[in-house]
């Protein structure tokens, strides 16, 4: 723990994940509750006497936990997953991209849930997958694995995607 | 990251998703600000409302746990000595000690004297003033002048 927040550091730190919090944070809730996680998240930053000592693994956390809770309290479950590829884009979308953005999220929503959060954590989110570990209460071992066959499955589907295209 | 080991082609897929940009978020920065300032001085009031709150309770069970005050306890010595009706109407009844019955006649002798002189005036003054036989006046001091008022 460090020192406290102020709006200064609350600002930078809204600059630096609030983007990427919104497209974990859609890893289980559609685009308004995604937000609305964001914004709990910030503001239990700023309740908190003592400033985290890694800020953004924490806000991971955090919306994580606020999501789950949600997402159980509504018991959206079954809906959810024939929602999820049916969003709003997750990713800005530029010629220059070595992906599709398009494709990109529909390989990304057909992935099962562990595979995905552990994706997002570690690509967009910039956590180690030790502090991935910490969030989602797994071993590093079974966060890699995930991550690993996540990888294989994006790869292998992205070169179907390709053969059709061709 | 670099605890993460990763083979060359997981690193180049990573890399390449990675330069995928999310999407601008539908957060109200404001707001957001807004809301996160309100609940930093939520935190401060709740820590007055507490200290206050506790202080008050400390209060209360000060309050509720105060001793009673201690009262002297009167020490009564009964006196056997013959009922006397002093010149100011008083009966002796309790002393805090029990005094010397040639002292307790000298006392009431002064003060039936002193009424006198109150009441008239320096004439009634005896031109002396008769004891009982074979007795001595005994010395009187304030001290015992004190005891005797008190006593009556």
């Amino acid at each position: 723990m460090m020192e406290s927040m102020d709006a200064e550091r609350l600002s930078q730190c809204y600059d630096a994940y609030c983007d990427r919090l919104v497209l974990y944070a859609r890893n289980w809730l559609d685009d308004d509750e995604a937000g609305d996680v964001v914004q709990v998240a910030f503001t239990r930053l700023m309740t908190q006497v003592l400033a985290p000592r890694n800020v953004g693994a924490w806000l991971f956390r955090t919306v994580r936990n606020e999501a789950i809770t949600r997402l159980r309290r509504r018991a959206r479950r079954s809906r959810h997953h024939q929602r999820l590829a049916a969003r709003r884009e997750w990713f800005e979308s530029h010629p220059e991209d070595l992906i599709d953005s398009a494709t990109a999220q529909r390989i990304l929503a057909a992935l099962p849930d562990d595979q995905r959060e552990v994706v997002l954590l570690r690509i967009w989110g910039q956590l180690s997958l030790r502090q991935i570990a910490a969030i989602v209460g797994g071993s590093v071992t079974t966060v890699r694995s995930r991550y690993t066959a996540a990888l294989t499955a994006i790869r292998e589907r992205m070169q179907q995607s390709c053969k059709t295209i061709d | 990251m670099q605890d993460d080991r990763l083979t060359p082609s997981e690193g180049q897929l990573e890399a390449a998703l990675g330069s995928l940009k999310p999407t601008a978020a539908s957060v109200d920065r404001d707001a957001l600000m807004f809301a996160a300032g309100r609940a930093s001085t939520r935190r401060l009031r709740c820590l007055w409302q507490g200290a206050s709150v506790l202080l008050v309770v400390l209060l209360a069970v000060s309050i509720a746990t105060r001793p009673e005050p201690v009262e002297p306890q009167a020490r009564d010595i009964l006196v056997a000595a013959h009922t006397q009706r002093s010149p100011i109407g008083g009966v002796i009844t309790r002393v805090s000690e029990p005094m010397d019955e040639t002292k307790l006649e000298t006392c009431a002798q002064y003060v039936r004297l002193r009424q006198a002189v109150l009441e008239g005036s320096v004439e009634a003054l005896p031109a002396s003033v008769s004891l009982p036989s074979g007795k001595r006046k005994p010395p009187l001091n304030p001290g015992d002048l004190d005891d005797f008022l008190s006593s009556t």
